[in-house]
């Protein structure tokens, strides 16, 4: 029977529905019996992968469509990569991960000058909400983007309500920016070590 | 939460499962129908027109 | 649970990784050519809005470019939303089936 990975896991308490695990040392490699390759089957994998964050202490998600014949074999492709996923779970252990993304807001149509000055503005002001999250997060990762700024931050889970409302608060100070801020999510961004 | 915001979460949910997280590749591939390689491709240019931008 | 926990103004929007099914019939491929067309057309403008703001923040741009950039992103802008107007992208695009969910939960 096809399996198909879905994370990493450390102090596991439970597992969803379907789930088995392997364990490796400290490790919990979470899998379920592999399905198809739609867009359903990925919202699927997901949907297991959050339900993980509230049922372990750490969860390190893995990429939709890792999947091995057997557990056997899942096992010795985890294997010598054993260490570095211990320390990548205590990385972000007690963590979970807010995606911040940030747009200008549909501009004043004047003229080219003010179109830019406003332009300007509104990627200082981006900038700034940058530095202040930082502060309130364990790791951040920026994407690129086109937009003004696309970034994930990995936060203390009690620390989340206290950075969502530093993000709509600073919204509101700052009507030339579109924002949102989702989560909390698996901590997928900070899976892999940093480049 | 409003259909929007549902709509928002489940778009940003696929493309995280899709682009995040551990790569361990499994010993069967999964296979992408041709259709997804159409936003696949999007997301490689996006990477080279960002890596492009260095440049200028 | 996963949620929105702070939005403001247009939502910003990872672009869809998959669409829902094969388009077969020439509407719908049109469409979705459109769709990515006009995705990477906006890609590119706000790429290049970026970077022109930097040059302007580095002070490395005259008056007259500053004025004539923003006049040409201002245009390019209206445009983009006059062809998505047209091929009636905005409510589309995100238009996702909730069905398998709704099963899971």
């Amino acid at each position: 029977m096809v399996i198909e990975l879905y994370a990493f896991a450390c102090g596991v308490r439970d597992l969803p529905e379907n789930c088995g695990a392997a364990q490796l040392g400290h490790v919990a490699a979470v899998f379920g019996p592999a399905g198809g390759d739609t867009r359903d089957d990925a919202i699927r994998h997901g949907l297991v992968v959050q339900a993980l964050v509230d049922m372990c202490a750490a969860v390190l998600p893995v990429r939709f469509g890792e999947r091995f014949t057997e557990v056997t074999a899942l096992v010795d492709a985890v294997t010598p990569r054993l260490h570095e996923l211990e320390d990548r779970l205590a990385a972000v252990d007690g963590c979970v991960e807010l995606a911040v993304r940030i747009a200008r807001a549909a501009p004043v149509r004047s003229d080219g000058t003010a179109y830019m000055q406003a332009g300007l503005q509104a990627s200082r002001a981006a900038t700034t909400l940058h530095a202040l999250l930082q502060e309130r997060a364990r790791a951040a990762v920026v994407a690129q983007s086109p937009l003004l700024h696309d970034a994930c931050y990995l936060v203390a889970r009690g620390d989340v309500d206290d950075f969502a409302h530093r993000v709509a608060a600073y919204g509101v100070e700052h009507p030339e920016l579109d924002l949102v801020c989702t989560g909390p999510w698996a901590p997928a961004s900070f899976a892999e070590a940093a480049a | 939460m409003t259909a929007l915001a549902e709509q928002v979460t489940l778009v940003e949910l696929v493309d995280r499962v899709l682009h995040k997280g551990v790569v361990i590749a499994g010993d069967v591939t999964l296979s992408v129908a041709g259709v997804d390689l159409v936003y696949l491709g999007l997301r490689v240019l996006l990477a080279s027109v960002a890596s492009l931008e260095e440049e200028w | 649970m996963t949620r929105v926990l702070a939005a403001q103004g247009e939502v910003p929007v990872p672009a869809p990784a998959m669409p829902r099914r094969v388009s077969v019939d020439s509407e719908t491929v049109e469409r979705g050519l459109a769709q990515l067309v006009l995705t990477l057309v906006e890609l590119l403008r706000q790429l290049m809005e970026r970077q022109a703001l930097r040059r302007m923040d580095a002070g490395t741009l005259t008056d007259d470019e500053v004025e004539r950039l923003g006049d040409t992103f201002m245009k390019l802008a209206d445009r983009m939303d006059e062809l998505k107007e047209h091929f009636r992208l905005r409510d589309e695009d995100l238009n996702l089936d909730l069905g398998p969910l709704g099963r899971l939960l």
